[in-house]
């Protein structure tokens, strides 16, 4: 897992978990919809690095005004370039037949939502055998030029970062 | 603000250094003028934030190398943004450097520069003070200007302009930098118009024309008649 200190204005814990093969993907969907579980389930495949959640989440913690419902849609739509709010879950959120997922939630402990995933954590290691980089690059809009010089990470964030005042 | 030490100080605002979400970071905040009516300097300050964030974002599209932006905050004023750590601002770089170091350089800061006008972005505050050098190691030393990279920083004046009058100020800002920073500013600028012209065939010419026209009345358009 990573822990990760965010602004000290908020002054909280972001704590990121990969797991594989979950078995109750369509139930956990449910209560977290339903908000009995406060955390937030991301697809791998789209995450190059933890700290892309990092930025992600702590942009939407410090956001004076939130464009979604709780702050774990939030981070979600945070990690998507797009402005349109469904696209933006269901891109990186998870679909029932996802197996690996990410958990992020916030605060020091996170037993309760950890009690409740039936599947193997694996270390944050792991993700650079299943994230997809073309898939990433596409999601934002990263060209070959640009891919040259910067490292995508720091594409990525730096497009997280501006989402709300740039249409990329 | 917590963690963070002041690292420098402009008319403007505040840049401070420090740890940032795990990475080393500096914080570039803008002030607030109180001369001004506070709706119409939020208002401001907001723009200036976007302009130099939007930029930034065009560079690296580019592929120019330029910090990676961490958190931009409207109500704090500040753009959260990546600090090099094994870096060397080309200014200090070119103080030691070999003249046939510094005429390789020139051309690479000639050809960044190129992509850069030939993306329409304007710079602004075009200097060797503004422009690093980072070991792509990630080590301390800068002997090798083949493992260094060039990143342009601070566009805090940039903006989003095609026209070659803007390219032309923009060439003529840095040579009036050069000359009053370098001792061998000329030959210096020379190499840059070289590097220039290999990155922005297309523009070059009509820059190159706009900037002798701007070199001899100057930075500002005369205003009479």
């Amino acid at each position: 897992m990573v822990k990760a200190a965010l602004d000290p204005l908020v002054n909280k814990t972001l704590n990121i978990r990969l797991f594989h093969s979950v078995e109750n993907v369509s139930d956990l969907r449910k209560k977290i919809m339903s908000g009995q579980l406060e955390c937030c389930l991301v697809n791998p495949k789209l995450i190059v690095d933890p700290f892309q959640l990092v930025v992600a989440a702590n942009k939407a913690l410090t956001a004076k005004n939130r464009t979604t419902k709780t702050i774990f849609t939030e981070i979600l739509f945070n990690l998507s370039v797009s402005k349109h709010i469904t696209k933006s879950l269901q891109q990186f959120g998870i679909t029932d037949d996802c197996r690996d997922l990410l958990v992020v939630t916030v605060g020091d402990d996170d037993s309760r939502v950890l009690s409740e995933i039936k599947g193997t954590e694996v270390e944050l290691g792991a993700l650079e055998e299943i994230r997809d980089l073309g898939a990433v690059k596409k999601a934002y809009k990263i060209g070959p030029e640009e891919g040259a010089t910067s490292t995508i990470v720091d594409s990525v964030v730096s497009r997280i970062a501006t989402k709300d005042f740039i249409s990329h | 603000m917590e963690g963070f030490e002041l690292f420098r100080q402009g008319a403007e605002g505040r840049i401070f250094k420090g740890v940032y979400l795990g990475k080393p970071a500096i914080a570039k905040e803008r002030f607030v003028k109180k001369y001004r009516h506070p709706d119409l300097d939020s208002h401001l300050t907001k723009e200036r934030i976007k302009s130099e964030s939007r930029s930034i974002i065009r560079c690296k599209s580019a592929g120019i190398r330029t910090p990676a932006l961490y958190l931009v905050d409207f109500n704090r004023r500040t753009i959260f943004m990546e600090y090099f750590e094994n870096s060397i601002v080309v200014k200090d770089f070119i103080a030691q450097a070999s003249n046939e170091v510094i005429s390789k350089l020139a051309l690479k800061i000639g050809a960044v520069l190129g992509k850069m006008h030939a993306n329409s972005i304007i710079h602004g505050d075009l200097t060797t003070s503004n422009m690093l050098l980072v070991n792509k190691n990630g080590q301390k030393s800068y002997s090798n200007l083949q493992d260094l990279e060039l990143i342009f920083i601070d566009f805090g004046l940039s903006h989003v302009e095609s026209s070659a009058e803007d390219k032309g100020v923009d060439l003529y800002v840095l040579e009036r930098a050069l000359i009053s920073t370098h001792s061998t500013a000329s030959e210096i600028f020379d190499q840059v118009l070289e590097g220039y012209k290999l990155e922005n065939k297309s523009g070059f010419k009509e820059v190159l024309a706009k900037f002798k026209e701007v070199q001899a009345r100057g930075r500002k358009r005369t205003m009479v008649g």
